[in-house]
Formats: C-alpha cells, sequence, structure tokens
C-alpha cells in the first residue's frame, strides 16, 4: 500500500471505467476445471442481495464445469476470520478457500498460512485487474488474494426525503438540525467511520510508521462532531445491521453512510427515489472512507492440486465472463477486473467515491486500531465521554499494544 | 438382625472394605477417560500458561511456544491485554461473585415462597399451578437466552411494548435500549448497567422453579403433627415456619443452593447470547472471557493462565462448599 | 392433602349453636374465599408471568407477515396478526446460512447428547458405586480430584482440548474436528459431574438393603447390579437427562472445533441467527428454530419428570 499514491487511485478508476464498456476477447479463465472445492463466504444466510448473487455464480459454476462440485459454507462475519485462521493454523485442509474483506491479509500472511505470493500465478488473467485492486492485494509488494471487488462507504440518500446531499459537515449537521433523519453506525463503528477523522484532521489516525497520531492531530474533533450530530436527535448511531438497513428501506431515514453490500437490497426497496453522494468534506480535508477489495484468499495447506484449482475457481469467479458480472448487476459489486460492466448510478457513485477513498493498510499497527478506536467512539456517543480524552487514551493503548 | 447373621456381615464387610481391587475394578474405567480426556489437559493448560501459546502454534510439529514465566498472569491481573480495551480484571470478579450471590438469593426466596403457597391447604387448581410453574426448566438456556435477546430488544422487544401499554403510550413509545445502555441506574453502585437486571430477569425466570421444585419435596417430607403441636401450643402461622418449615428445609436447599451458585456463577449462555458482555463489558463473566480469549483473540497462553486463574477462584469457593456439604465423606464412614 | 383433617363436616355442630354461631361461620366461610381468592390471585399472576414468554414466542414463530421482511412484531401481539406455519417449515428445511437441514443439525445434536449422557451415566455410576461404598487408600484424595475438576466450567478447558484433540489425526480424519472429538470434550465435563451427582444420590440409599442381599449369597457385583442399580434409578435419569442437555445444546466446544457443515449442530446454527452481525434470520424463524430445539428436551424431562425430581436431592441429604 505504501508503494501506492493517491494519483494512482485516480488513474486506476479512470482506466476502469474507461474500459468498462470494451469487451474482453480473451479466453475466459478456468476452463475445463473439475475436483471438488470447499469455499467460506459471509454473505448473510439467503434473502441477502449478495448472498443470492453467490449463489447464482455457483450454479453458474456448476453449468459451465460439470465435474466441478462447490460446497460453500456460510460462516457468520463476525467469527469468520478468526474461524478460518484457527482452521488453516490448525493445519486444516478446508476451507481450501475463502472470500473476505482485506481485514486480515497482512495477520494471516504473516502467520504463514495464505498460499502466495500469487503474482505468477494469474497468467492470462493478470493484465486483466486494476491497479487499486492489485495494489489493495499486497502485503510487503507480494499478492496473497485475489481481489474480486472493491469496496468502501459511502452516502446513500433517499430523494423523497433529501432534495440536495449535503456536501460538507456543516450542512450534514445543518439538514440534522432541521429534521432529516440520518442513520450512522456504531457497530463496526471504526470501519464505517474512518472518514470522520480525515474530514476532521486532515490526514489518517496514523503515521507512515504505525505510530498512532490521532491525540495530536485533530482527530478528536472528528468524534466531537459525531457527538454533535447526535445531539440534534435526529441522528440514530445503530447498534445492529439489520435495523440500520431496514430504517432506510422503510423510509424512516433520509441519509445513511453505507457500502455497496447495502445497494442490492436498498434498490428493490426504494427504487427511483435511492441515490448516493460522496461522502461530506470537513473542514481540514475531504472524509475519506477506507476502501479495500475483497478477494479470495487461498489455503497454504492444501495440496498443490487444490491449491491450482482454487487459483483457478477464483480467477473464473472474479472474470466478467465468468461470475463478476452477476455480483456487479445483482449485488452492486464494484469489479476488480476492468472488463466487467457497470452500469448503474449507484455503483457509478461508488467508483466516484473510491477515487476519493484511504486504502486500508496493511501493517500490523493498524491491528491494534479496530478494538481501541471503537471503543473510543462509543465511549464519546453513548456515554458522553471528553472525545480528546477518549481520543488520547485510545491512541496510547494503540501505541502501547504496537510497542511505539 | 440376628447375632451370627451380624458377625458373618461384619466378616464381609472388612474383607470387601479392604479390597482396593474391587475398587480399582469400578473406577478404572472412568479415571481411564478422565486421566486422557480431563486430568491430562488441565495439567497441559497449566504447562500452557507459562508460554506464549498463539495459533501459529497449534499446528501438529510446529515450534514450541516460548516460555514466558508468569508473563500471561501479569498480563491477566494488571488489565495489560492488547485488543480488549474493556477488559478489567476485577470489575469481572466483583461482577461475577454479585450476579451469582444476587441470583441465587432471589432463586432461594422466590423458590421456597412458592413453594410454600403452592402448599397452602385448599389451594384449588394446585397441580395445574405446579406443571404451569416447572415450564422454564424444561427450556435449554442457549434458547432462554436467545428468546430473551428478542423480548428486550429496544425497537422491538415484547418488554418495551408492555411498558408502553403500562404507561398508555402507543407501541414504540418506550424505546428503552435494556442491553447496551451504558447508563448506571443506581448512581451509588456503578459496577451494574442496566443490561444486568434484564440478565437478572431472564435469570430468574429461569432458576426459581427447580428451586421450587427442591422446596417442594422437602415441604412435602414435613410430618404434618409437628404444625399440629405448634397450633395447640398457641403459635402462629410465622412461628411454624421459623420453628419447623426452615430446619427442615435447610439441609434440603444448602446443597441445592451451592449447586445453584456454582451453576449460575458460570453460566455462559446468557452473558454470551444477550449482551455478548455488552455494554462495555461491564455483564462479561470469568467464563464468558474466557471463551473470547480463545476463541476472538486466540490467545491461548493468555486464555491457559487465566482458566488457571479461574480454576483458583473456583478452587476457594469448592473448598468453601465442600465445608458447607462434606461430599467427600461416604456413607461407609 | 391435608382436608381431611380440616372438614369437620358442619352438620356435626350442634342445633342449640345460635344465629351468632351462624354468622361466625360466614364470616368465616367468607374470609375463606376472601383468602382464596387473593392466593389464586398470586398464583395466576405467577403463572402469566411463567408463561408470558413461551406464550409470546410461539405468537412470534406462528406470525408471518409477507410485507415484513425481518418480521419485527409491531406490537405486543401474543395472538398473531398473520397466522401461519411458514417459519416452521422454513426452520426445518434450512434453518442456518447452509444446505443442512434441521433433522441433520439435530441429528448432529442428538449424537452429542447420547454419547455424552451415556458414557458420563455408564462409568460414572461404577466410579460413584467406589466412592459411595468402598474403603480404599486415596480415597479421599481421588473424590477431591474430581469435585476441583468439576468447579472449573467446561468452556475454561477447551485452549488444551483443542490442541491437544487436534494432535490426533488418522489420514485425513482429525479428531478435533469432528463429532466424536466434541464428544469427547463434553464427556471430560460431563463424567466428573456425573461422579459426584450420583456418588451423592447413593449415599442415600440405605446400605441394609445391600447388606440384606450380600447375607443372601449375592456377590459384591450381584449387589451392585440388583440392589444399587435399580434404587438409583432416578439420580441415574436425572443425570443422563443432564449430560443429554448438554450435548444437546453445547454451543462453545462446536463451534470452535468444527469446520465441517455436515458436522454442525444446532446451536451452531442458532449463533448463526443471533450473532454478532445478527444477520438477515427474521424473527419468526429464529423463533421457531427456538421451538423446535427445546421441544425435544422438554417432552424427555416432563415424561421423566417423577425420576428427574426425585434424583436432583443433589449432593445427597444424608437422612
Amino acid at each position: 500500500m505504501k508503494s501506492f499514491t493517491r494519483f494512482g487511485l485516480v488513474a486506476a478508476v479512470v482506466v476502469l471505467t474507461a474500459s468498462a464498456c470494451s469487451s474482453s476477447a480473451a479466453s475466459p479463465a478456468g476452463a475445463g476445471m473439475s475436483g471438488s472445492l470447499t469455499i467460506w463466504t459471509a454473505y448473510g444466510s439467503g434473502g441477502s442481495a449478495e448472498g443470492t448473487a453467490m449463489d447464482a455464480v455457483i450454479a453458474k459454476a456448476k453449468t459451465a464445469f460439470p465435474s466441478l462440485t462447490i460446497d460453500r459454507v456460510e460462516i457468520p462475519f463476525s467469527d469468520l476470520f478468526t474461524k478460518v485462521e484457527t482452521a488453516w493454523a490448525a493445519g486444516g485442509k478446508t476451507p481450501d478457500m475463502y472470500i473476505a474483506p482485506n481485514d486480515s491479509l497482512g495477520n494471516e500472511m504473516r502467520m504463514g498460512i495464505l498460499y502466495g505470493p500469487l503474482d505468477d500465478k494469474l497468467g492470462s488473467s493478470a493484465s486483466s485487474f486494476t491497479d487499486i485492486s492489485i495494489a489493495g492485494s499486497k502485503v510487503d509488494g507480494k499478492m496473497y488474494e485475489i481481489p474480486e471487488s472493491m469496496k468502501a462507504v459511502s452516502m446513500f440518500y433517499n430523494k423523497s426525503i433529501v432534495a440536495t446531499p449535503p456536501a460538507t459537515t456543516d450542512d450534514l449537521l445543518a439538514l440534522a438540525k432541521a429534521g432529516t433523519k440520518v442513520g450512522i453506525a456504531e457497530y463496526a463503528a471504526n470501519y464505517y467511520n474512518w472518514w470522520v477523522y480525515n474530514a476532521f484532521a486532515g490526514g489518517p489516525i496514523m503515521d507512515a510508521t504505525g505510530k498512532c497520531v490521532a491525540s495530536t492531530n485533530g482527530s478528536s474533533d472528528g468524534l466531537a462532531y459525531m457527538k454533535a450530530l447526535k445531539d440534534t436527535g435526529n441522528v440514530t448511531f445503530y447498534t445492529d445491521g439489520p435495523t440500520f438497513q431496514g430504517d432506510f428501506k422503510t423510509g424512516k431515514l433520509g441519509i445513511v453512510i453505507e457500502g455497496p453490500w447495502g445497494t442490492g437490497d436498498f434498490k428493490t426497496a426504494l427504487a427511483a427515489n435511492l441515490a448516493i453522494a460522496p461522502i461530506p468534506a470537513g473542514p481540514k480535508g475531504k472524509g475519506l472512507p477506507l476502501s479495500a477489495p475483497d478477494g479470495w484468499y487461498i489455503n497454504a495447506n492444501a495440496t498443490q492440486a487444490q491449491k491450482d484449482l482454487a487459483v483457478q475457481f477464483a480467477l473464473w469467479e472474479v472474470s466478467a465472463a465468468g461470475g463478476e458480472q452477476i455480483f456487479a448487476d445483482q449485488a452492486g459489486h464494484l469489479p476488480a477486473v476492468k472488463d466487467a460492466t457497470v452500469t448503474d448510478t449507484i455503483s457509478k457513485g461508488f467508483l466516484t467515491q473510491m477515487t476519493d477513498s484511504y486504502p486500508r493498510p496493511q501493517n500490523k499497527q493498524l491491528g491494534a486500531y479496530w478494538s481501541n478506536f471503537t471503543n473510543a467512539f462509543d465511549s464519546v456517543l453513548l456515554k458522553g465521554t471528553d472525545p480528546v480524552q477518549a481520543t488520547k487514551d485510545a491512541c496510547d493503548a494503540m501505541n502501547k499494544a504496537n510497542n511505539l | 438382625m440376628s447375632a451370627p447373621a451380624k458377625a458373618t456381615y461384619v466378616r464381609k464387610r472388612r474383607m470387601f472394605g479392604a479390597d482396593a481391587r474391587v475398587a480399582l475394578m469400578y473406577l478404572l474405567p472412568a479415571f481411564m477417560v478422565m486421566a486422557i480426556i480431563t486430568f491430562y489437559p488441565l495439567l497441559y493448560q497449566v504447562w500452557m500458561s507459562f508460554t506464549d501459546f498463539k495459533n501459529t502454534n497449534l499446528r501438529v510439529g510446529s515450534a514450541s511456544p516460548d516460555w514466558i514465566w508468569f508473563g500471561n498472569y501479569i498480563k491477566i491481573l494488571t488489565n495489560d491485554i492488547a485488543g480488549i480495551p474493556n477488559y478489567d480484571f476485577l470489575r469481572i470478579l466483583a461482577f461475577n461473585l454479585f450476579w451469582a450471590f444476587s441470583n441465587v438469593i432471589i432463586h432461594l426466596c422466590l423458590g421456597v415462597a412458592i413453594a410454600l403457597l403452592l402448599n397452602q391447604k385448599k389451594l384449588w387448581f394446585r397441580s395445574i399451578y405446579r406443571a404451569i410453574y416447572v415450564l422454564p426448566v424444561v427450556i435449554p438456556p442457549i434458547i432462554v437466552a436467545a428468546v430473551w435477546r428478542n423480548i428486550f430488544d429496544q425497537h422491538h422487544g415484547a418488554f418495551n411494548y408492555l411498558l408502553a401499554i403500562l404507561t398508555r403510550q402507543p407501541p414504540g413509545g418506550v424505546d428503552i435500549a435494556w442491553l447496551t445502555d451504558p447508563g448506571n441506574p443506581i448512581a451509588f453502585f456503578p459496577l451494574l448497567p442496566l443490561s444486568y437486571f434484564a440478565l437478572l430477569a431472564t435469570n430468574v425466570w429461569l432458576g426459581w422453579p427447580l428451586n421450587s421444585v427442591v422446596a417442594t419435596g422437602a415441604l412435602q417430607s414435613i410430618p404434618q403433627d409437628l404444625y399440629e403441636a405448634v397450633e395447640i401450643d398457641g403459635g402462629g402461622a410465622w412461628t411454624k415456619f421459623k420453628v419447623i418449615t426452615l430446619p427442615f428445609l435447610r439441609p434440603a436447599m444448602l446443597p441445592y443452593a451451592i449447586y445453584g451458585f456454582v451453576i449460575t456463577f458460570n453460566l455462559f449462555y446468557l452473558s454470551y447470547f444477550m449482551t455478548a458482555g455488552g455494554p462495555f463489558g461491564r455483564t462479561e463473566l470469568l467464563v464468558t472471557q474466557a471463551y473470547r480469549l480463545v476463541q476472538e483473540q486466540q490467545l491461548y497462553g493468555v486464555a491457559a493462565a487465566f482458566s488457571v486463574v479461574m480454576f483458583v477462584i473456583l478452587l476457594v469457593l469448592t473448598l468453601i462448599t465442600n465445608r458447607l456439604t462434606k461430599a467427600t465423606a461416604s456413607y461407609v464412614d | 392433602m391435608t382436608s381431611e383433617t380440616q372438614a369437620v363436616p358442619a352438620r356435626a355442630i350442634p342445633r342449640e349453636t345460635t344465629k351468632a354461631r351462624a354468622a361466625r361461620e360466614r364470616r368465616k366461610l367468607l374470609r375463606g374465599i376472601g383468602r382464596q381468592a387473593l392466593l389464586q390471585a398470586v398464583c395466576i399472576f405467577i403463572a402469566i408471568t411463567v408463561l408470558f414468554p413461551i406464550v409470546y414466542v410461539l405468537g412470534v414463530a406462528l406470525n408471518s407477515d409477507p410485507t415484513n421482511v425481518g418480521l419485527q412484531p409491531k406490537g405486543l401481539d401474543l395472538i398473531p396478526p398473520h397466522p401461519s406455519l411458514d417459519a416452521f417449515g422454513k426452520a426445518i428445511a434450512q434453518p442456518s446460512g447452509n444446505h443442512v437441514s434441521f433433522v441433520t443439525l439435530a441429528f448432529n445434536s442428538f449424537k452429542l447428547a447420547v454419547s455424552t449422557s451415556l458414557v458420563s451415566v455408564g462409568f460414572g455410576v461404577l466410579a460413584a458405586y467406589a466412592f459411595s461404598r468402598l474403603k480404599f487408600r486415596l480415597r479421599s484424595f481421588l473424590m477431591i480430584a474430581v469435585l476441583a475438576v468439576l468447579m472449573l466450567p467446561a468452556v475454561a478447558t477447551i485452549a488444551p482440548l483443542f490442541v491437544l484433540l487436534n494432535s490426533v489425526n488418522i489420514g485425513d480424519f482429525n479428531l478435533r474436528n469432528s463429532i466424536p472429538g466434541v464428544a469427547l470434550a463434553l464427556i471430560s465435563g460431563a463424567l466428573p459431574f456425573a461422579i459426584w451427582n450420583l456418588k451423592g444420590y447413593l449415599d442415600t440409599i440405605p446400605k441394609d438393603l445391600e447388606e440384606a442381599a450380600t447375607i443372601d449369597g449375592c456377590s459384591r457385583n450381584q449387589a451392585f447390579r440388583y440392589v444399587i442399580l435399580p434404587l438409583a434409578l432416578p439420580a441415574l435419569a436425572v443425570t443422563a437427562f443432564l449430560g443429554f442437555v448438554a450435548g444437546w445444546t453445547d454451543f462453545y466446544f462446536s463451534w470452535k472445533f468444527l469446520e465441517y457443515p455436515q458436522d454442525f449442530t444446532l446451536s451452531m446454527a442458532l449463533y448463526g441467527m443471533v450473532g454478532a452481525y445478527a444477520s438477515t434470520t427474521p424473527w419468526n424463524v429464529l423463533s421457531a428454530f427456538a421451538i423446535l430445539v427445546s421441544l425435544p428436551v422438554s417432552v424427555v424431562y416432563l415424561i421423566f419428570q417423577r425420576w428427574i425430581i426425585g434424583g436432583l436431592a443433589i449432593g445427597g441429604v444424608k437422612g
């Protein structure tokens, strides 16, 4: 991640959108696969757009490769990484692969449980990926993940409630004060609300060495802003996803900050009233959300034949001719490959947000960010702790855990 | 018993009593199994607790973890576990003890009171009530936790709807965040968040019926003429309770109360499934924390040390318990 | 049960008793009715608190409103506004996110329940007998060892059990990642409990019976088999029942150890419904599933209720 810059990001997205209409003539990846694969996913149990899309992709694979059997196991997202890490660290051969955001990419690579580097395993597919997705799949310059789609949060709004989306944090606050209902995720707060630190501090919570600098760069103003939003009485901080998404779907909320995984269900519920806009900019900078690819991770314990099959399947799945167009059309995924087309306005909105996003670092130090800053967020929002103190405590705890 | 028979018996008894071979035969199956899957893992756990055992040490044939002496114990007792911001050992222990005591006391009082109620003379529909009151016993705690989590739901929970009806508000008029509210309902006793009371209500619902069953059994063993004797002496209801009922209940209820205390002290499902230890880890119990250390944090060494600490705490409780029940004494003594 | 001593027939009262006495009788009767009304009110109130969650869950499970995706109740409806058995169908067909039916999950849970129950009671009663009736060196020491282990909850042994069971590999079979492995982990805690609980009960069985049998020429083993075992049935029933419930509802071992969906258990599916990211499980399916999971336990309990309550003289009150 360190090697690539915002310019790279912008360029990548330009390429992505530009190539969206040209079709690829390359031979489809994964031709003639046979055998059996166990894959773990965390797309929710039936009913969700992502889960349905995954089912459709597997059905397509079964038709295309009659001698390939795929056993898909659904694991709750909260336990996906720990279960995979436990299984593979214990020497388990199952699952062959799993698909997830790159939350644990660096960590799992350092544990030695991921098959890789994958840089030279991509064959003719290598050129089909966007630069941004390749960059997000690397740890220390080497690929350990086959990227499937890009993810970041952005701002959804309901056109029947909000006429003009807020461009700045002040606009958002003013809207909330005037009575517009807004939803913010309190669960996974550290991920959903990363943008607010950048908007109020002009930079991320940690420097290039992984040292937390949030206590000195004004990040606490971000938390103070969140508190101000809450104090309007019109901004709800949700502790669970279904209620959060449900309230937006039923029109109880005018604005939510949510990722592309919500697109499919939101479109079904709100149809033409659904719109998207970039996350508001703050006094010190744009509200950059974390961006990262979802992708396939392959079990290092498996036999070479299984690893090869897993790579083949992953490359087929992420290709437009394989599974990715289904994910793009049905679940609002932003494909990691250039030839899958994105026509939908919401997905295009996410592509715009992607140009204003912060690629998730894969260094070890970020590991101590999650729980400590979630705690800071919760303390300020729920307990009314002083934002400056909460930020300092979280920063100190993070640096202590990292011996910095 | 005639004298010769008694002599035969005494002779036989001595022979059997001294015969350790018979004992060995009876003990062997259980102790062979326990040696492998109970005692050895516990000793292994003690070894693990002095190492920095991580998930990378799980693989068969992987390098041994580093020996770090009391490193894990120091981390646990000085609240220095990275990744768990709200971890506070003494608070968890204090909450856990309070949780167990408060539950058992309420269970006992309600259990005895309701047993007495059902024992009232000429009570109509007695057997119907008995059948109804035993129902919570038959529902597994994990199910109770999953269901009561919904009952205490902030937005759609039955409890808030009920409060709304009682306070004459429309549905949704009451939205108390029973399981997540970080406030202190009792200002001078900040150990207990609102979710404690939700857990308590659930566990009281779950717990008193069995106490009542045990108390009923004890009540029925009280000879009625004792009460009549008190009546003749002019004693009232309170005297009867104090002089006869209580002394008869005590030996029956005491072992059960101790059993209930240990069960409640280690009650995993309610805390884990209803509140997930929240808010801010304040309803975390030692058991749920132990599980989180292994499952979520994957800190096997720290988790092992944590279990050893738990073991010591429970051992102290066991020794107290043991004095109370004299469970190690056997009938032949 | 005490009515005979109370029911002094009214006719026995001599005729001479005047109006005053009749009035007193009436007052007494009224007081009796008042007392009964008060008792009934209290009993009914308690019955309502006991029944409320059960009726409520049934109501939620039977509700199936197609316009309300999450099926969250909109108010306190004990009678479902859109009654349907739909949720039960869904809970049976595919309760978790995986293509595993309720039957498969239940069969796995059943395997855990039965093995935990049988092994702990079978081996436990033998050891309990030795502890209760035989004198041998180390008896106190071994009993204290059992008691000490028993106090440590099963969750606290999960780390070493994981590591040790994981080290047993036969070909592709990994003991940790299997139903027998989870069963062993459960027995690890259930067996000491069974020994303790059964010993407490055996202590209450009068020894004279055995002595009589011994005098009649029974061997020690025969006395155990023909005298002690039948008398210990209530305790065996309750220990077996508790072992069954422990296996049937085990969550932490199964969730930590198992990775193949065909091995998944009921509790694991339940966790998928109520876990941290709460998934998209509609409330009616969750409620229907909860009812289905508790049903077998409830039925077993109610069938063996008499024995189970008798056997619950935990720790054995020595009489």
